[in-house]
């Protein structure tokens, strides 16, 4: 267990270091690229073509497949980020703060998806597009503070002091997830409450569950996709006038 | 064959809502998979000018 654990922990400083990530993912992004794509499409096939038909809503409820992996993705990759920003504040790591930049565009563009696509849910099922409803009004506020982080990050030319910046952000802005994870229990909602719960079993039969369940780990695995070909970009353009670069990119790399 | 297919796309009338999202979908994760690679190129062909 300890020998393990050693592991983990030199893994871990390793990919502190941007060669070294640079050089390890060039490895794993071909294999990350097909089982997270392989994944990804096999629950999407399954809950759009396979999952039985919602007696009360009909086929339109096959949404749910993209919208609810995409809302809680939205919410864990700013919870990803704290973790970031803290580990930026307190130890200074390099990588952590290119790894937070990295991840809120692709946190902004989930929690995008999952508001584009629970606004198209509204309209058969409530009949209205939008409503000032507390989740979705919350969901908006969290695509907001990404679209300033993103924002905050990009008007800061020294990049330290633009991690540092938006790591504060990132954990001051923490504090919306469990606003949106509870506003369906504190205010009277148009939204239905949660589909998981960790306490309770899922309300959902197995077969329309379990391809939900793929859905999850398939959009967990292209986050992970995303990222690591977002780190990889902002790790070069941050390092390009070192040595390693020129040398992975026109010997190695390409 | 082409009934079962209309069925699939129709989806009781719903096919619009759960179509477009599922277009949604993919630009967008398209958009992200794109924009990641036209920073590495970039860099890519301004390390190639200077090392020519």
């Amino acid at each position: 267990m300890n020998k393990i654990w050693n592991y983990i922990k030199d893994w871990f400083i390793e990919m502190g270091s941007p060669p070294l990530f640079f050089k390890w993912s060039s490895k794993i992004l071909p294999w990350l690229l097909f089982i997270s794509i392989t994944v990804f499409i096999v629950g999407l096939l399954w809950g759009l073509f396979y999952s039985p038909t919602d007696y009360k809503q009909g086929d339109v409820y096959r949404i749910i497949y993209i919208h609810v992996p995409s809302a809680i993705l939205g919410q864990s990759i700013f919870m990803f980020m704290a973790i970031c920003g803290f580990i930026t504040m307190v130890w200074r790591v390099k990588i952590s703060g290119m790894l937070l930049k990295s991840a809120a565009p692709i946190g902004a563009s989930f929690t995008l998806i999952a508001l584009l696509t629970g606004s198209i849910w509204g309209k058969p099922t409530w009949g209205t597009w939008w409503v000032w409803d507390a989740r979705l009004t919350s969901t908006l506020i969290l695509f907001f503070i990404y679209a300033a982080i993103i924002g905050l990050h990009s008007s800061i030319d020294d990049k330290t002091k633009a991690d540092r910046a938006i790591s504060i952000l990132s954990l001051v802005g923490i504090a919306i997830i469990p606003i949106i994870k509870k506003s369906v229990d504190w205010w009277q909602t148009l939204h239905q409450p949660s589909t998981f719960s960790l306490t309770s079993a899922p309300s959902m039969t197995p077969d329309m569950y379990q391809p939900l369940l793929l859905c999850f780990l398939g959009f967990y695995l292209i986050f992970a996709l995303l990222l690591t070909m977002n780190l990889r970009a902002e790790v070069v353009i941050r390092e390009k006038n070192r040595s390693w670069v020129s040398k992975q990119f026109l010997n190695l790399e390409r | 064959m082409i009934e079962q297919i209309s069925t699939i796309i129709s989806m009781d009338g719903n096919g619009l809502y759960v179509w477009s999202c599922l277009f949604i979908l993919f630009f967008i994760i398209g958009i992200n998979i794109y924009l990641p690679n036209r920073k590495l190129n970039r860099i890519y062909k301004e390390n190639k000018t200077k090392a020519q």
